[in-house]
């Protein structure tokens, strides 16, 4: 498994899915790492990273050193305590705190999720027989396939863009309702039940729902089971059974030819009659993915995106806390640290020891406006709007006396059907301009410029009043002059103006 | 690429822009038959290209509401200044114009247009709001000149028009330098923090101050005469030209407000010269340098 060159820091390269990965040896002595032979690795490295846990013949390799690794101690408890004993300090990848904001460069759970998301998806196309996007073509109407996916983290949201990026009508499904606007941000439509209840539990998981939920939501599944085609579920859980959200019976009612993915065949499995590692197909003829290594079937981004994880991680134990440049330094005051590190100087520290990562409460005075709002709604509404007329009253008190004061003042009835006319366009310049789209308002201010150019009206009108005796170009008065600036000027607006905000060629 | 080019969607239906010529000549063959032959009378047909032109330009700016009408409003714009101009071409003929001074406007109209063309086929898109801030200023000057040529062409002017006038100049001048500075700013000739001079404010002040008389002693040059013993032409003159050039130097300090103050100018410019139909126009921009103050 590749890690890069850090400053500092040697690398050594242990290479086994290298290959597969497109990455050979020549790339790896060029990113600066030096190849050596497997048990040459255990003799002289002190950090060791992998990407499986290790085998029991392994461990002993590891006494002494650090360990960074999926271990999945829940289930591996034996190995867990095996490294424990032998004096291993053990950072377990798969206890990232996922609610830690820069945890998430250290997120392998997130960055491999989102390829099984993916490769769940073009999984299900190999399987299923028909197009994804519809089709109208001369041989006939080809109807678009429907996908349901349950569960909308990182996997889910990855299978639901790529889903619809292949032109699938997209549903997804979970019971928190935070997801609702992220699924329906893609385009894809979020399946609601009747009950009103949030299913967020801690460290961004689902909870366990209420029993009413369970049975409103098994209803919608029935329903949602009868209609589409693939069903892809993403309930994977690192170290817990998978839940079974797909159960017999909607299996049996699923049409031949559907699909089903199982991301959590590892776990158990979220449909019923999964087998881990392979394809079964019910008597209906509903086939069931089971892969457990969908990241590994994508090796080339997998790869990459895991040894980024680690090696940001890696780069951040010691630097994070201390601030001291490429030094590694296990310091507990780390939130990431605290969380992953399992086993530190001989002692088993999970799950006892580990404080698990909440992120920080709101400041209290946010939550104090919160509640003084709920408190008189009806109050603070009747506030804003006595101030909004009072405002108004102001303009058109002033308003009015500007017309009263004209009116009394004024003694030509030109002048009173001039203010009318000034009055009426100013109301339609109003209304009209309003509708204008912000991304228009540079053509709009550019046409208007030509319109603005219609001051060589007023130049024009200038050389034109005492001209009965012009004779030649050359004007030959002050007012001509000027006139004959204004006109000039306002030429060039008018246009350069036009110009500008565009001509039809 | 010009702007407007850049709104249009793939695969949208080509314009027919060229059928429009048919209403545009009708409306300018009216204004012809009243000029040239006896038919009818000048003055309204003036006028009533003048409603034209107004329907145009209000409708020009409802054009620009979405892009699927935007190349429509600026036809709708050009036509709306095609009739401006025809209706003032109209005004000069009701007013007995010689025809050198038609010639003369011939002249200018081609120099000026072709100016206008020059300068802005070197501009891209990117570079629009400083190329109209640029125009602007324009604007500001013509008003400056236009109020001027009114105040020497005047046979008896009200007090209203020696106000207007006046209000012209000064706030033609804040809008051209106003509007330079703007430009430079976009165009990044100049920092963006505002102009800090010491003793700004109290400049400003007594910059206004001084506009503020001479104001009154333009309206009423007795007054100055009591003072300083020179006859009253020569007052109003001394005092348009003190505004011109203070309004010049307020201009450069009152950064910001340059749309603001183009807006006025162009309103009191065409309240000042141009008969009712311009109200339209004017009215127009007013509310469209609002809507650009607030973006």
């Amino acid at each position: 498994m590749p890690c890069r060159f850090i400053s500092g820091i040697l690398q050594i390269f242990w290479i086994v899915a290298g290959d597969k990965a497109s990455f050979n040896d020549a790339a790896y002595l060029e990113a600066g790492a030096i190849v050596l032979k497997a048990t040459q690795i255990y003799q002289d490295a002190d950090i060791l990273t992998k990407v499986r846990p290790p085998s029991d013949e392994d461990v002993p390799k590891f006494a002494g050193k650090t360990l960074i690794s999926t271990i999945q101690p829940a289930i591996n408890s034996d190995l867990y305590h095996a490294l424990v004993a032998q004096g291993t300090n053990v950072f377990a990848l798969d206890c990232v705190p996922r609610m830690l904001s820069r945890g998430q460069s250290y997120d392998i759970l997130s960055s491999q999720a989102n390829i099984a998301g993916y490769r769940a998806i073009v999984e299900a196309a190999e399987q299923f027989p028909r197009f994804f996007a519809g089709q109208m073509t001369a041989a006939g109407k080809v109807p678009p396939a429907k996908i349901l996916v349950l569960g909308a983290g990182v996997a889910g949201l990855a299978a639901v863009q790529t889903a619809k990026n292949m032109g699938a009508i997209v549903r997804a499904f979970d019971v928190r309702s935070i997801c609702k606007e992220q699924v329906e941000s893609m385009g894809a439509t979020f399946l609601e039940v009747d009950v009103q209840e949030d299913g967020s539990g801690t460290g961004g998981y689902a909870k366990e729902m209420s029993d009413a939920y369970k049975a409103a939501q098994a209803k919608l599944m029935l329903e949602q089971a009868k209609d589409v085609d693939i069903i892809v579920t993403t309930a994977l859980i690192p170290g817990r059974k998978a839940p079974v959200l797909v159960d017999e019976g909607m299996l049996s009612e699923m049409k031949a030819g559907s699909v089903c993915v199982d991301l959590a065949a590892a776990n158990g499995g979220n449909v019923a009659l999964t087998k881990p590692d392979e394809i079964v197909t019910t008597d209906n003829g509903v086939k069931i993915v089971g892969y457990t290594d969908l990241p590994s079937r994508l090796p080339a981004t997998a790869s990459n995106l895991f040894a980024n994880n680690v090696a940001k991680f890696i780069l951040s134990i010691g630097p994070q806390t201390t601030k001291e440049k490429n030094l590694f330094l296990i310091d507990l005051d780390d939130d990431a640290v605290q969380n992953m590190l399992i086993a530190y100087k001989g002692e088993a520290r999970w799950p006892d020891k580990i404080k698990p990562f909440s992120p920080p409460p709101l400041p209290a005075k946010a939550q104090v406006d919160v509640l003084l709002t709920e408190e008189d709604p009806i109050v603070s509404a009747n506030k804003k709007q006595k101030v909004s007329f009072v405002k108004n009253t102001g303009i058109s008190s002033l308003a009015a006396i500007i017309l009263v004061a004209f009116g009394l003042t004024t003694d030509s009835p030109e002048s009173v059907s001039l203010l009318a006319t000034f009055a009426l366009a100013g109301l339609a310049g109003y209304q009209v301009v309003w509708g204008v789209a912000p991304a228009l308002h540079s053509p709009l201010m550019a046409v208007t410029n030509a319109i603005s150019g219609m001051t060589a009206i007023g130049g024009m009108l200038l050389l034109g009043s005492h001209a009965t005796d012009t004779k030649g170009l050359i004007p030959d008065s002050p007012a001509h002059w000027l006139g004959a600036i204004a006109t000039a000027l306002s030429f060039v607006n008018v246009a350069g103006g036009f110009l500008v905000s565009g001509k039809s060629k | 690429m010009t702007v407007l080019e850049l709104f249009r969607r793939q695969n949208e239906p080509k314009d027919f822009f060229e059928l429009y010529a048919i209403p545009t000549s009708v409306i300018l063959a009216g204004l012809g038959i009243a000029g040239f032959s006896g038919v009818g009378n000048l003055d309204t047909m003036t006028g009533t290209v003048g409603i034209a032109s107004a329907i145009c330009c209000i409708a020009a700016i409802a054009g620009l509401a979405n892009q699927e009408t935007a190349r429509t409003g600026n036809v709708l714009g050009m036509a709306g200044v095609t009739f401006g101009l025809a209706a003032a071409t109209g005004e000069m003929a009701v007013a007995e114009a010689a025809p050198a001074a038609f010639q003369q406007v011939g002249l200018l109209g081609t120099l000026g247009g072709g100016v206008g063309l020059k300068l802005a086929s070197g501009v891209g898109p990117t570079e629009l709001p400083q190329t109209v801030a640029a125009f602007h200023s324009l604007v500001g000057l013509a008003a400056m000149a236009g109020a001027a040529g009114e105040f020497f062409a005047g046979d008896d002017l009200t007090t209203g028009t020696l106000s207007a006038i006046y209000l012209a100049i000064l706030i033609g001048g804040v809008t051209f330098t106003g509007s330079i500075v703007a430009f430079s700013k976009l165009a990044g000739i100049m920092g963006s923090s505002p102009l800090r001079l010491p003793g700004r404010d109290q400049l400003n002040l007594a910059m206004i101050t001084t506009c503020v008389l001479g104001f009154a002693a333009f309206l009423d040059p007795s007054l100055a005469t009591n003072l300083v013993s020179i006859d009253h032409g020569t007052v109003q003159l001394v005092s348009l030209g003190i505004v011109a050039s203070m309004a010049s130097i307020l201009g450069y300090h009152l950064t910001g407000q340059a749309n603001l103050f183009y807006t006025f100018c162009f309103v009191l410019n065409m309240l000042l010269l141009a008969p009712p139909l311009m109200f339209y126009q004017q009215a127009l921009v007013v509310r469209i340098c609002r809507l650009s103050l607030q973006s």
